[in-house]
């Protein structure tokens, strides 16, 4: 008897061999799920963003990109705008400014502060002729630039078509998405697939969606984008997604005024509708962490470190 | 502190950004004008590149090591020649000089003997061999490209034995390695730069990009298209 109870005893000592320890994995378990959500916090990816490519020469793509980040920031975006336009500046009217001030506000600080949080910031060349002259200048915006980058899920770039020069940087690398106006007419559309030409031939994967502007009649939707898309396969051999579209605006938008105060219900149907495609489409997630890298890389290509 | 680093396997979409991202580690001037392009039966050419003379470069990689890639890549430009219309037409804006033999830069972690001998013997095209080394540690990773074989190190190798030999051994070789020098780029000073300057230096595509004849008629019946739409409707 002494000697099974023996035996016994020696199993129940060396059973932790044979049998699985249930009791312990799912608290092994939690363990890795929450190193894992740690761990994927602390990614930092790039700053999702979105160039959109006007292709008129007054207010009117103003308009719509300041009314486009209006709309992502309703459903809860934080969104930057960051104004690259040589012509037709936008920024400034979204904050109520005239055109040709320069986007400094009263703390002297370069990204401004937009309705419904949305930060604003605005390059061109005169700018970064100043920030190679000047060091002091070159690191304040840098810095606030990162920074501006680290606290928004999505940031707005727009251009001209005219402005296409010294953006060539930014059309190698960094962006993610281009949005590209086209209007139903012969030559607006040439300038337009001319833009797509030469993103293509600066970037051969880059990605380039069109959001068809001025529409009058419904049918004119199809049209134009089909056109577009035909020759671009044709010629190109490559895609154009299609974003959305806006109505013709009912009246003329004033440079001088607060741009964001104008209302009209088609168009903002139009628009918030190409916000939830863009949200989509970017698969944009609200605090995402940034690395803040997106300007400090464009600054680099124009020699400036 | 050191980092310590281990082999480790690359993904092919890694590599690919990777290449895509750093032309110029393969080729000094390389740009891509397109990427995954089907050759037919010749397979796909993973990248489609131009150097600074214009010369059409094809890259093709692979995480492993694969013979087969020497025999597609011939292929593939084979391919080239023979669609030559469709190509200038597809890339009439890129400065491509079709007149010259394309380069062929072949990417892969080891290369076989047998490979590394039959590319010898190839001696009417331009081809680099590059072994890859993928490392990890803890934090970060690295890649190491190295260039193990160049047609034209073999032709310099050569025409530096042929002038050795054929000069006086009194006169003083120059050394084609000196002659052959890149010119030092000199980093801009930082100073007040025109925009004019900005755009010259930063632009050089932005006036070069035009549309064809073609391109142009594509959106002349644009008008008419329309008409036709309103009518219908």
């Amino acid at each position: 008897m002494n000697k099974l109870k023996k035996l016994g005893k020696g199993l129940e000592d060396i059973s932790y061999l044979f049998l699985s320890p249930e009791e312990e994995e799912p608290a092994e378990q939690e363990v890795r799920v929450e190193k894992n959500k740690m761990l994927s916090e602390t990614i930092e990816k790039a700053t999702k963003n979105i160039c959109l490519i006007g292709n008129s020469h007054d207010s009117r793509d103003a308009f719509l990109v300041i009314n486009l980040g209006l709309a992502l920031a309703r459903l809860g975006m934080r969104i930057a705008v960051v104004d690259m336009d040589e012509k037709s500046p936008c920024v400034n009217f979204l904050i109520g400014k005239a055109k040709d001030i320069i986007l400094e506000n009263e703390e002297h600080e370069f990204v401004s502060k937009g309705p419904f949080g949305i930060k604003l910031a605005g390059i061109n060349s005169a700018l970064i002729e100043n920030m190679l002259a000047d060091k002091s200048l070159r690191t304040k915006i840098m810095l606030e630039m990162k920074k501006m980058e680290q606290d928004v899920d999505l940031v707005l770039i727009s251009v001209s078509q005219d402005s296409l020069f010294y953006m060539n940087p930014l059309l190698r690398k960094s962006i993610e998405e281009f949005l590209v106006f086209v209007s139903p007419d012969k030559n607006s559309m040439l300038n337009s697939y001319k833009v797509v030409k030469t993103i293509f031939s600066h970037n051969p994967v880059a990605k380039i969606g069109t959001i068809i502007t001025d529409i009058e009649h419904m049918y004119e939707i199809d049209v134009v984008f089909n056109k577009m898309f035909l020759a671009v396969k044709k010629y190109m051999v490559k895609e154009l997604y299609k974003y959305g579209f806006l109505f013709k605006l009912k009246q003329e938008v004033n440079n001088n005024s607060n741009i964001a105060s104008f209302y009209d219900a088609d168009l903002t149907a139009c628009i918030s509708n190409i916000a939830q495609i863009i949200i989509l489409r970017l698969n944009l997630e609200e605090n995402a962490k940034s690395n803040g890298e997106l300007f400090k890389n464009v600054f680099t290509e124009f020699g400036i470190e | 502190m050191t980092t310590i680093f281990h082999n480790a396997q690359i993904s092919n979409d890694k590599l690919r950004e990777i290449i895509l991202k750093n032309p110029q580690t393969l080729l000094p001037g390389l740009s891509f004008i397109d990427l995954q392009m089907s050759a037919d039966e010749a397979g796909i050419i993973d990248f489609l590149g131009v150097d600074t003379n214009g010369r059409m470069v094809l890259v093709n990689f692979d995480v492993k090591a694969n013979d087969q890639m020497l025999i597609d890549i011939l292929a593939q430009i084979q391919w080239l020649k023979k669609n030559q219309g469709l190509i200038k037409r597809l890339f009439f804006s890129e400065n491509v000089d079709f007149e010259k033999s394309p380069q062929i830069v072949l990417v892969g972690p080891v290369f076989s003997n047998k490979l590394q001998s039959a590319v010898k013997q190839i001696s009417d095209k331009d081809i680099k061999l590059f072994n890859f080394k993928y490392i990890v540690s803890k934090s970060d990773d690295a890649i190491i490209f190295d260039e193990i074989f160049s047609q034209n190190k073999i032709a310099d190798a050569q025409s530096l034995r042929n002038k050795i030999l054929t000069e006086q051994p009194k006169e003083v070789v120059e050394s084609p390695v000196f002659s052959q020098k890149e010119p030092l780029i000199e980093k801009p000073a930082l100073g007040l730069k025109n925009s004019e300057n900005i755009k010259k230096e930063k632009s050089p595509l932005y006036d070069v990009i035009t549309l064809t004849p073609e391109e142009i008629a594509e959106f002349m019946d644009f008008d008419v298209a329309l008409e036709q739409n309103q009518t219908s409707e």
